[in-house]
């Protein structure tokens, strides 16, 4: 070809191009940044109508469990370590000064699952319809804000030693999530004390994302302080601490 | 012998981390868990409101309602179980149990059984009962069914929290008739659209009664323009709405449905409540499929660059051979220019050599003889 023809056509080319690249740009833009509408029903699933299925009455199947939301993992009480005493391989005792208390637990999880373990397989269970589905929404409420103290072998609570969760001297409960399908929306802090004694550790309240191997796993790691200054009824006895119930809460709807 | 007992050991542990490997999903659970499903229930007064896995009633005051559910337990451990009712309260927009709360419902209630023992991996039926005082005021009520488990020993821990998991599974309890909760809808529209999952017949619904409604139902087309042409039924199911609540419910179309006049049968039910409607319509399908127009955008793009590195290219080529033809050129001037200087050297040799030649010859003087 000639070459000052070639020359032309890729001159001309350029700004088809550059063209193209806008033009394909600016429809990017809404494709990927749009809002996505949500599933719809699929013809495919339709049943089949009555007549075929009147022409199957001999043929047996077996259906599969009906989906439900399941919490597994939840420890029954969080202990607590004197952290310090602990690092020291020492017994935990107080003299007047701030103990650092923590302790870690993991494995917590919420699944959806026809039996009582959490299943990858999707046809492990099935929801029987969209209408059915369930979504889930989590609290965590603390009863109180205060850790009362007993000593050993008293029938009644040391007031002196007994100390108030506040703004500054938190029980602080940090998740750590693995794993977590795309229906959950997580919490990064679950801290309670005196003026916040609830929060959402994960919700899944979008039906439309709730499948039936819905999951989501995490850990927690709580920490919180013993204040210094202090002062027991008693010397040279074991007081054992005991913190708010805490419940958490599965809403189901 | 030594080798005997270390493959057999070996063979054991394979043995054993097989059967770890093949339950994973049954590992050890030492912590508190729970899963409750409620059962679908007989038709009773509440009018088709339990074909479902919703705590859904309608009681009259003086009457009395059941439903019954499972409590199964997901814990290698014994957990204490205790059932209630309790108030609920929203939470952007999601229900939520209100510890704070209160609700009369909460002394309607019993259970078949309650403060028991669950022991680990095993599941409980349990009936609830709810009876209404004779003395209730006609109103709707939205409770929760709450189900506590928590450890039957307490940790003996210096520092410990106590914990517990409960589940609160939403109620909506009419109290009244069922002529003072009808569950009436209406079926208000059926238009087209264009979303990410392709074309869609949108099929508007409104909740007109005072009871939750979750239909499931059917659209059959056919089409005004072409006789014969047929389409469904298209099955769909809604989520469940509230007395009030409108909803529009999506049901995917295949190419068979173009955009023209078709008359449509939609078909809606909740329980033994049937509604029918025939639309007759100009579909069309607007909006944007995002996906669609995704792909559509990345191909433009992708040819956009194509088509400018080709261009680019080509470009970079004739620049190319215009500089070889220019060295060629220049190689070609320069070999010329070397040639008419040696070509003007040779004359210039040449016009000397020509000048020499033509030069008279001078007499050189005699030289004076000696003197004798």
């Amino acid at each position: 070809m000639n070459l000052r023809l070639k020359k032309a056509l890729a001159i001309a080319a350029m700004p088809l191009a550059g063209a193209g690249l806008i033009a394909g740009l600016m429809t990017a833009g809404p494709a990927y940044a749009g809002d996505m509408p949500g599933t719809v029903a699929d013809p495919s699933s339709t049943p089949a109508p009555l007549a075929s299925q009147a022409a199957s009455v001999a043929a047996s199947t077996k259906t599969v469990p009906w989906c439900g939301w399941t919490v597994s993992g939840l420890p029954t009480g969080l202990t607590l370590e004197d952290t310090v005493a602990k690092a020291a391989s020492k017994a935990s005792s107080y003299k007047g000064t701030e103990i650092a208390l923590g302790g870690s637990t993991a494995g917590v999880s919420a699944f959806v699952s026809g039996s009582n373990a959490s299943s990858d397989v999707e046809d492990n269970c099935s929801w029987y319809g969209d209408s059915n589905k369930q979504g889930l929404s989590m609290t965590v409420t603390a009863s109180r804000a205060n850790f009362t103290a007993r000593p050993a072998g008293e029938a009644s609570d040391d007031e002196g030693m007994g100390f108030s969760l506040s703004e500054t001297s938190k029980l602080t409960i940090t998740p750590t999530y693995t794993g977590c399908s795309d229906a959950f929306v997580t919490s990064d802090n679950l801290s309670v004390w005196d003026e916040d004694l609830s929060s959402n550790p994960v919700t899944a309240s979008d039906k439309s994302k709730v499948t039936t191997i819905s999951a989501c796993t995490w850990g927690l790691t709580y920490a919180a302080k013993i204040p210094g200054g202090m002062k027991p009824l008693f010397g040279d006895k074991t007081y054992a601490f005991t913190g708010p119930t805490l419940t958490t809460t599965v809403n189901i709807n | 012998m030594k080798k005997a007992i270390a493959f057999v050991g070996v063979l054991v542990l394979s043995l054993f981390n097989l059967s770890i490997g093949a339950t994973p999903a049954l590992a050890d659970n030492q912590g508190l868990g729970i899963a409750i499903q409620v059962s679908q229930g007989a038709n009773d007064s509440s009018k088709d409101l339990n074909k479902n896995n919703r705590l859904w009633f309608v009681i009259a005051p003086g009457k009395s309602g059941s439903r019954d559910f499972q409590i199964r337990s997901a814990s290698d451990i014994a957990q204490k179980i205790h059932l209630g009712i309790g108030a609920q309260k929203q939470v952007n927009g999601v229900r939520q149990y209100d510890p704070e709360g209160t609700t009369p419902a909460s002394d309607w209630a019993s259970f078949s059984k309650n403060d028991f023992v669950l022991a680990p991996r095993t599941t409980v039926k349990v009936s609830m009962q709810i009876a209404v005082p004779k003395t209730a005021p006609i109103e709707a009520l939205q409770p929760s069914l709450l189900v506590q488990a928590s450890a039957v020993k307490s940790s003996e821990a210096q520092y410990k929290v106590p914990t517990a998991l409960q589940f609160s599974q939403d109620i909506f309890l009419g109290v009244g008739t069922s002529d003072q909760f009808l569950t009436k809808f209406s079926i208000d529209d059926v238009f087209g659209a264009n979303t990410n999952e392709g074309h869609v017949l949108m099929v508007r619904f409104t909740n007109s009664g005072k009871t939750p409604i979750a239909l499931t139902g059917d659209l059959q087309l056919s089409n005004m323009t072409f006789d014969g042409v047929t389409v469904g039924p298209l099955q769909f199911v809604s989520q469940s709405l509230q007395p009030g609540e409108t909803a529009e419910v999506p049901v995917k179309v295949d190419e068979r449905v173009t955009e023209s006049k078709w008359r449509i049968l939609a078909r809606a039910q909740q329980g033994s409540i049937e509604e029918t409607r025939t639309f007759e319509k100009d579909i069309s399908f607007k909006g944007t499929n995002y996906v669609q127009l995704a792909v559509v955008s990345s191909l433009i793009i992708l040819g956009s660059i194509a088509l400018l590195l080709v261009a680019l290219g080509a470009l970079r080529s004739i620049k190319r051979k215009q500089a070889e033809e220019q060295r060629i050129q220049d190689e070609l001037e320069a070999t010329r220019l070397a040639e008419l200087e040696r070509v003007a050297e040779l004359e210039r040799q040449l016009a000397e050599m020509q000048a020499a030649l033509a030069k008279p010859k001078t007499r050189r003087p005699r030289k004076p003889k000696a003197d004798l």
